[in-house]
């Protein structure tokens, strides 16, 4: 056995190789998927005006999205899977395993940036714009993305560099993000603007100042907490926790709340309920406080938002199961898995409810004829999330799936269904373009009830036999779920409405 | 010349918990060093402490000459160090994981690891994710040996190993540490640790009991068995020179693991008018871990609790304690 497959090479090649495999499969998803939807714009401009102008925002947002899924990958999951342990045993410094991981984020993101940019810059802003003002906007938009990407890389290796659920740990970031670059800027806006208008500077040019600089003192901020916390961690291994009381590992936390509640009763209901109240707290808390932004009517923050949320919540039902194999505890017990699924969903549930309720004496009142619509996106984004997260072993890749699933699925239902539509008005159907939104909604819960189905399914396969073939589940059942949909739309349309003429054009 | 290991009255506390206590010990280089210590002993804070990952409240670890804390990298390029739960990447094959560690070691690592791979009959092109546990551990044994460290620390290494892999892996322990290396372990299994350790100590609740040779501890350490005719009688006076490092009563039989077993001391027992059935038998190391990871008991205080002890103890004499233990289970049923 002289010979060896491989030819050993450097320190740095190792690293950079290993970490841009870990996030390989996110940046084909990201930038795939952007890409995806891109083209979907471009054919959806027959139906919807100016659709095409939000091709360069999934130019600005892809990088992000692909930034916080190797944020999830790098460092969250290596966590989780116990490879960070291996590889801070190799004889790597903490500069270096950083600087590896900072580069590939950056890289990959600059490269999904880049990729999808294609499109808006090649095709779009050429006819419209002169070609000065298009290399303006390109220069000016790489900064930022560029700051921004930075901030998002900051604060979200931070965040799961100090919190062990992987999930939680980018919710949490992303919240805490969110919340600092909004404040802190209107802080600074309000102290600061009119100063610099007195200096002579106009009102835009004052406000894009001082953005820039709050977002540059949130980045430094984050990146020395950032540097601190990496060589934390690097340096005293995977298993330290920083927290105020006795480490408990997550499974003897369940098996501890399991023995716990079963001295007190027997019921097997009182103890999955209670395990899955207390399996994804924290996240489930940091989905409804990123749902209250909705509140703050001043940001201007649209009600289809709370779609965030409602995936979050949705992911919250099974997350961190696989990864840390609590689901063999209780298989090892005989719990059926319909009885845990319905614990998880229920809790899970609870939690969306709770919300909706809030939101129905809120101050969003006025959004009350939008409440359908909406309310059937976030039941649907909830499902999707709960079945990604039951067929998909690791947090950030169910995240991640779900996320394009659930947008892949938008975009080809509204163009099919608006081209349903658009036919049915030729054909002269007696119901106004509205009606004929709403009568398509209604076959929303048929998708949601196909999505039940099969998460019921997969979770016998997912809890007795070891979670075999389950992404094949998912991908079967959010098509199911499509086609049946649209079919479901274009026979009403077209068989069990009947034609008027005196109504036809 | 330079000791492998140097631990001197070093402490690590968590919260409030003590989890190491001023535990001092030296480990020579080329021998095989067995730690041995109950579940939550502090084995393994003490092992990750040498590496460098728990900064230490007090005193002083030196490996290979160099302290820890000050460097960590260094440490780390001269020991194989394999935890009790090695986390590989899941997605890599075998050979890429050889491939990715080969990086970080100097020019050989690789040759060495094929070898070693071949010798552990695992395929290079199979995926961690689709290995069992046993074949997981033998990849990350390799991937710990492959660049031949100076002193190789491993942390339960024979948990999920075949008997067979078993054998050959401790073998290879006995060949390394002749060829100059050191291998540090800690385990629970008794009977490996003693077909191979030259040097044993003992972990419990944090304090060190005992660090030895094991052979020399063997030698200077004896069970002593033996039967009182009438046990109100106080004990011979020369059971009073021994040093005792356990002992326990059944009735009238007593079982005591002692130091200092001169043969005038065991000739004076055997003929001992109060004392029959007085046996001595060198201690094999389960019986010597068990003697002292167990609370010492004064004779007097010995009750139904020293039955059960002596069961544990001597397994090969549970006949003598059989009835005592079941007229104690009888009262407790």
């Amino acid at each position: 056995m002289d010979t060896f497959p491989l030819q050993r090479s450097g320190q740095w090649y190792c690293l950079l190789w290993k970490d841009f495999m870990q996030v390989r499969s996110t940046l084909i998803a990201v930038a795939g998927g952007g890409l995806a939807m891109q083209l979907l714009l471009l054919v959806a401009e027959r139906w919807f005006d100016d659709v095409q102008q939000a091709t360069p925002l999934i130019a600005y947002i892809a990088p992000m999205l692909f930034a916080i899924g190797a944020c999830g990958m790098l460092v969250g999951h290596e966590r989780q899977s116990g490879s960070w342990e291996w590889s801070s045993s190799l004889p790597v410094s903490w500069r270096s395993a950083l600087t590896s991981k900072l580069l590939i984020t950056l890289a990959g993101g600059i490269v999904t940036c880049i990729v999808l940019a294609v499109i808006p810059v090649v095709l779009l802003l050429p006819g419209r714009l002169p070609i000065d003002k298009i290399s303006l906007i390109v220069v000016s938009m790489s900064g930022m993305i560029i700051v921004a990407l930075l901030e998002v890389v900051a604060y979200f290796f931070l965040a799961s560099l100090l919190i062990r659920e992987t999930l939680t740990a980018l919710v949490i970031a992303g919240l805490g993000l969110s919340v600092a670059q909004v404040a802190i800027t209107a802080m600074s806006l309000a102290i600061a603007s009119n100063r610099l208008v007195r200096w002579g500077l106009t009102p835009d040019f004052a406000s894009f100042f001082i953005t820039f600089v709050s977002s540059l003192g949130i980045l430094a901020i984050g990146m020395v907490a950032m540097l601190i916390a990496f060589h934390w961690r690097w340096t005293t291994g995977q298993r330290t926790v920083f927290q105020f009381r006795a480490h408990t590992p997550a499974a003897v936390a369940s098996s501890t709340a399991y023995v716990y509640s079963t001295i007190e009763s027997p019921a097997s209901w009182r103890v999955l309920i209670k395990l899955a109240s207390v399996s994804s707290l924290w996240l489930q808390l940091s989905a409804a406080a990123l749902a209250s932004l909705v509140f703050f009517k001043s940001w201007g923050i649209p009600l289809e938002f709370l779609v965030i949320p409602s995936g979050i919540l949705g992911l919250s039902a099974f997350q961190g199961d696989q990864a840390n194999q609590r689901y063999h505890f209780l298989a090892d017990r005989g719990v059926a898995p319909w009885k845990l699924v319905l614990s998880r969903l229920g809790v899970a549930s609870a939690w969306m409810l709770g919300l909706w309720c809030t939101m129905l004496y809120s101050p969003l009142a006025f959004a009350a004829a939008r409440w359908m619509p909406t309310t059937m996106l976030c039941c649907l984004a909830f499902l999707v999330s709960a079945l990604a997260a039951i067929c998909f072993r690791k947090p950030v890749v169910a995240m991640t799936v779900a996320t394009v699933a659930f947008i892949g699925a938008l975009m080809v239902y509204v163009p099919a269904v608006h081209y349903g539509m658009e036919r049915s008005r030729q054909l002269g159907l007696w119901l106004d373009y509205e009606s004929l939104t709403k009568l398509a909604q209604l076959w929303s819960p048929l998708a949601m009830l196909v999505l039940l189905v099969v998460i019921f399914r997969a979770a016998r396969r997912w809890i007795v036999y070891d979670g075999l073939h389950l992404p094949r589940y998912f991908l079967v059942a959010v098509i199911l779920a499509l086609a049946l949909h649209i079919v479901g739309v274009f026979i009403t349309l077209y068989a069990l409405l009947p034609a008027s003429p005196s109504i036809a054009p | 010349m330079i000791s492998a290991i140097h631990v001197q009255d070093v402490s690590k506390r968590f919260g409030r918990r003590k989890v190491v206590d001023q535990v001092t010990f030296e480990v020579p280089q080329g021998v095989v060093f067995a730690l041995l210590g109950e579940n939550g002993a502090g084995k393994s804070t003490l092992i990750r402490s040498m590496l460098g990952y728990h900064k230490i409240d007090g005193g002083h670890i030196e490996v290979c000459g160099l302290d820890p804390r000050d460097s960590p990298l260094e440490i780390r390029r001269r020991v194989g160090y394999v935890s009790d739960a090695p986390g590989l990447y899941e997605w890599m094959t075998i050979a890429q994981a050889g491939w990715y560690a080969a990086g970080f070691y100097p020019p050989g690592f690789l040759k060495t690891y094929g070898q070693l791979l071949y010798e552990f009959q695992l395929p290079p092109d199979a995926k961690i994710r689709d290995l069992s546990k046993g074949m997981r551990a033998k990849v990350a044994l390799s991937l710990a040996m492959a660049f031949d460290p100076q002193l190789l620390i491993l942390d339960e290494p024979t948990s999920g190993l075949d008997p067979l892999v078993r054998r050959s892996f401790l073998e290879s322990m006995i060949d390394r540490a002749a060829a100059g290396q050191t291998v540090f372990l800690s385990s629970h299994q008794m009977h490996e640790v003693e077909r191979v350790a030259d040097w044993v100590a003992i972990l419990h609740e944090g304090k060190l009991q005992i660090v030895a040779p094991l052979e020399e501890l063997k030698s200077s350490v004896r069970v002593l068995n033996f039967a009182m005719r009438d046990p109100l009688l106080a004990l011979p006076p020369e059971f009073d020179q021994l040093d005792i490092v356990h002992q326990s009563q059944a009735g009238r039989t007593h079982h005591a693991i002692v130091r200092g077993l001169t043969p005038a001391i065991e000739a004076a027992l055997v003929q001992h008018v109060n004392l029959f059935e007085v046996k001595v038998v060198r201690p094999n190391l389960e019986e010597l871990y068990l003697g002292f990871t167990q609370p010492l008991t004064a004779p007097s205080q010995l009750g139904s609790v020293g039955s059960s002890a002596w069961s544990r103890v001597a397994g090969d004499r549970v006949d003598a304690s059989s009835s005592a233990a079941k007229s104690n289970s009888s009262e407790v049923a």
